[in-house]
Order: C-alpha cells, then sequence, then structure tokens
C-alpha cells in the first residue's frame, strides 16, 4: 500500500475531501479496507465515540484469557446499587416493624433477654463434662455470640448437670423478675385499694 | 434550676456553676429538650448500640429509645406513662416511674436525696463526642456503693459520656454518646407517638407492712431505705418469694428472701455472678436462701445477704 493512498485513506478517515477513486479502491482492496476499519476506529476512540462492541481481531488465545481470569469481588457501582437497594427495603421493614402501634402482636410470654442470666445458660451448656471442676477464683466463662462474659464462682467443689440445670433456672427466674421490678420504681406509691394485679407481669402480689 | 438555665446560657457564667447546679441542669435538659442522640453502652467486652430521641411538645415528654442491635428493645415514654417494648416479653406501661433505660438512673433521680450519700464534685474539662464537656463526679461517701461519673455538655448540660467507677477506679460499665442532634422542632418521629396505641398503664400493687414477714435485715448500707416490700411469684418459676427493694435515690437494688422448706433438698444454694456493674448473689443464710441482685458491690450484697436473720420475737 502506497504512502500516498494512506494519506488518502487518512484524509477520507477525518472527512476530508479525497480523490474518487481512493473509494473505489477501498471496496477492491481487502487490505486497504482493513486499515481503513482501524484508522476509523483510531479517530472514534479519539473522538471517545467507541461502539459497544470492538471487533478487532484479537486472537482467541487472548479472549479465553480474558474468560478464565479469575472474577474480582469487589462490587461495581452497580452490584452496590443493587445491594443498597435492597438494603434500604430491608430498614424499610425494619422500621415499619420500629412502629410502634405495629408492634402489639404476640410477644413471646417469657424469653431470656437478661444479660447475665443468658450468659449463665450458655456458659454452662458448653461445659462438655458432667461436672465442673471447682473453681475457686473468680474465672470470665467465655461466651459465644451477644452474651456478656460472666465470671462465676462456684461454692461447692462439684456440681452435677442436674443442679446446674436447677441453678440456671433459679438465676434465670430472678433476674428476670428483678428486671420487672425495676420498670416498676414508681414515685408515689398506690393505695391499697387502687392496687391491681400488674398486667401480664412477672409478679402476682399476695396481700395477707 | 431556672437561674442555673439562665446562668448557662451565658457563656463565661458556666464556669461558676457548682457540681449540683450542673445536674440540676442536666436534669432539666434532659427533660426539657428536642434531642437526637445514638450512644453505646460499653460492659465487659460487649457494646450495646442505641439511640435515643427526646422531644417537649404542648407540655408534654415524648421519648423513645431504641436497641439497634439484636432484638428490638423500645423503651417509650408519653407524658408521665413509660412502655416497654421487648420482643421477648409482653408490652408493658407503667404510669409516674423511673424509666429503667440503659442510661443511668441518676438523669432523673432526686438530687436532695442522693445528696445523703454522694458528693457532687466538679472536675476538668474535655472533649468528648466532639463537644466541649464538663465532667462530674458522684462519690459515694462510703464504699459500699460505686461511683457514677458525667460528661455534661457544656452548652446544654447533656451527659455525652457517663461511666459507673469501683472504688479502685476501674470502669465498670460506660455510656459513650456518638452522635448528638440539638433539634429546634419535635422530631415527627415523636409526634407521631402522639397517636400511637399503647397499653394502659399498670399499677404496681402497694408493698406489705414489713411486720408481716418472719425475717429481718440487719445490715443495710448507710442511706439505703425500702421502696417496696411485698410478697409475690417468680413468674417464671412461680416459686413464692418475700422481696425487699432498696435505693439510696441512685441505685435500685432487689433482695429476695425465701424460707428453704424442711424436706427440700438444695442441691447448691450459692450461686455468685457479676456483669459490668451489676452483680447477683445467691446464699444459704440460716433458714432462708437470700437473693441479691443489682448495681452494687459483689461485698456490698454478700454483706446485706449474710446479715439476714429470723425474726427473734415473730408473731402475727
Amino acid at each position: 500500500m502506497s504512502q500516498k493512498v494512506k494519506q488518502q485513506l487518512s484524509a477520507l478517515v477525518d472527512n476530508d475531501k479525497v480523490s474518487g477513486d481512493v473509494i473505489d479502491k477501498i471496496k477492491q482492496d481487502k487490505a486497504l479496507s482493513d486499515t481503513f476499519g482501524r484508522y476509523n476506529l483510531i479517530g472514534d476512540v479519539m473522538r471517545n465515540d467507541v461502539p459497544e462492541q470492538i471487533h478487532l481481531d484479537i486472537a482467541d488465545s487472548i479472549a479465553d484469557a480474558i474468560e478464565k481470569e479469575p472474577v474480582v469481588l469487589a462490587p461495581n457501582r452497580e452490584f452496590s446499587a443493587a445491594v443498597s437497594e435492597k438494603q434500604e427495603a430491608q430498614e424499610e421493614t425494619k422500621e415499619r416493624s420500629n412502629n410502634v402501634v405495629s408492634l402489639f402482636k404476640p410477644l413471646m410470654q417469657y424469653g431470656l433477654a437478661a444479660s447475665f442470666a443468658a450468659a449463665l445458660v450458655v456458659g454452662f451448656q458448653t461445659e462438655q463434662t458432667d461436672t465442673l471442676v471447682p473453681q475457686s477464683q473468680l474465672t470470665p466463662v467465655p461466651i459465644a455470640g451477644q452474651l456478656d462474659p460472666v465470671s462465676i464462682e462456684q461454692s461447692t467443689p462439684v456440681m452435677n448437670r442436674q443442679s446446674i440445670q436447677e441453678q440456671q433456672r433459679r438465676v434465670n427466674s430472678y433476674i428476670l423478675d428483678h428486671e420487672q421490678q425495676l420498670k416498676n420504681r414508681q414515685f408515689a406509691s398506690f393505695d391499697t385499694t387502687d392496687a391491681e394485679p400488674v398486667e401480664e407481669s412477672n409478679s402476682t402480689d399476695i396481700e395477707e | 434550676m431556672f437561674i442555673a438555665s439562665f446562668f448557662i446560657c451565658l457563656p463565661g457564667y458556666a464556669d461558676a456553676l457548682t457540681a449540683k447546679q450542673w445536674l440540676e441542669q442536666m436534669r432539666h435538659s434532659i427533660t426539657s429538650k428536642n434531642y437526637d442522640l445514638s450512644f453505646v453502652v460499653i460492659s465487659e467486652n460487649k457494646a450495646n448500640p442505641w439511640h435515643w430521641l427526646h422531644g417537649k411538645h404542648e407540655g408534654q415528654e415524648l421519648e423513645i429509645l431504641t436497641s439497634l442491635n439484636g432484638p428490638i428493645q423500645q423503651i417509650v415514654r408519653k407524658g408521665d406513662v413509660v412502655t416497654y417494648i421487648d420482643k421477648q416479653r409482653s408490652v408493658y406501661s407503667v404510669k409516674d416511674s423511673m424509666t429503667d433505660s440503659p442510661m443511668p438512673d441518676i438523669i432523673r433521680a432526686d438530687l436532695k436525696k442522693i445528696e445523703q450519700s454522694y458528693t457532687f464534685t466538679l472536675v476538668g474539662k474535655s472533649r468528648v463526642a466532639g463537644y466541649k464537656t464538663q465532667l462530674i463526679r458522684v462519690i459515694p461517701k462510703d464504699s459500699s456503693r460505686y461511683a457514677f461519673w458525667l460528661w455534661l455538655h457544656v452548652d446544654t448540660a447533656l451527659p455525652l459520656k457517663t461511666a459507673i467507677v469501683n472504688k479502685k477506679g476501674d470502669v465498670l460499665e460506660q455510656i459513650q454518646v456518638a452522635s448528638f442532634h440539638l433539634l429546634e422542632d419535635v422530631p415527627v418521629a415523636l409526634l407521631d407517638l402522639k397517636q400511637a396505641q399503647l397499653p394502659i398503664a399498670s399499677k404496681v400493687g402497694a408493698s406489705t407492712d414489713i411486720a408481716e414477714f418472719d425475717w429481718q435485715v440487719n445490715w443495710v448500707p448507710n442511706g439505703f431505705s425500702p421502696t417496696r416490700i411485698n410478697r409475690h411469684r417468680l413468674y417464671a418459676s412461680q416459686q413464692e418469694v418475700d422481696y425487699l427493694m432498696l435505693s439510696d435515690g441512685l441505685v435500685w437494688f432487689s433482695v429476695y428472701i425465701r424460707k428453704i422448706g424442711d424436706s427440700e433438698q438444695l442441691l447448691d444454694p450459692n450461686t455468685y455472678l457479676h456483669s459490668g456493674a451489676d452483680t447477683y448473689l445467691t446464699q444459704k443464710v440460716g433458714p432462708f436462701e437470700v437473693t441479691v441482685i443489682g448495681e452494687i458491690p459483689p461485698a456490698t450484697a454478700k454483706r446485706l445477704a449474710q446479715s439476714v436473720t429470723i425474726k427473734t420475737n415473730f408473731s402475727r
């Protein structure tokens, strides 16, 4: 391909005036036609006008290599947007359930919200043996999940599983009751005629 | 209180306030201002974030405290009624009561009562949650209870950090505010609360006369007096217990006394647990099983439990 033809080709790409026979030559000459295509592409790239798919003759091996490239795990913008939309939707539902009015569904009557009570239960249950080694000093018990670590002191040297469970039940019921009592610290006390059983409460007052 | 709020509006005069005036101003601000606070309760190696929205609308206090981790727990105030919403328990309202919130009780406590057992001390100023704060220490007059430290925002006296400290100076539990906004208007979420249907406030049963019981507590830390005495069944175990709540105006703790049956075989009557500032203790004392629970030092709980005896001349 002559330098002159190339120049004319370039001129054609740049929309400059070229002699009419150049176009005919491009039509006939495969090599010239390819060059024209590449020149056009270079122009497109320079004008930031790249088509969505560039059909370059990239070797199959390169394409394969790209195919086999490990997936990048960092989320792209689209992905993050989709995720955050999901999160927002979740938060919306959460907010709705936060609403005071909608919360009055049947609720579990008895749960282990008590921090260290629950911790005690888990702490003991993780123990695999049937007996607990005597602990003369305060030893923090590692607790899984969200629970508080607690320190446990056993006064008797050996406890069997049954007495541990018995102790758990006892500790839990006392702590739940204590928490309930803290909610009932009224400034002014009501007189006896006014007293009525506390609604759905942990305590039933017994007047003697 | 009015004078305190007047002074505090003028920069420079804030320096002239006493520790008690700071605490009075704190109480005034907590109950009257519109604010949006996020804070974290740090106890042992656990951190629990909470959101606190408060406003005063047409003379009525409106407030929502929401736990942000784990199952939702909410404490809602509408005027003098406080409602506890806990997915694991029943929804429950109480009128005219101290809020059992993650914030220390001192924020709404009666300073006159507290003064009998604690001294209020002005310490230095420091930066907390991005704001200038004044540190106030509420120090017990004896070692039977814990000290409370409060870092108060210099402009409003709202607490931006609090700590419960033992006599060695170890911080047992602290609250750290992470974000803090004073609001011009009452937030919409609180105005919605005005329309919300909350359970009817239940009334607490009256106390039983202490003479009705066959036990006596021979040692109580100075300044603590009974705020409730009764006999009731523990909800979970249906166990009948005698109950005594003691308070010095700043701390409330529970004492449960149960007479051990003659044929009853206790596998292990003694248990001792603590978590942050909380102490749990069960001990066999004479014919009784005594349980003490609350934010008091273990030594105090133990001494009190061991002081329980049978009434010598008990008769009905």
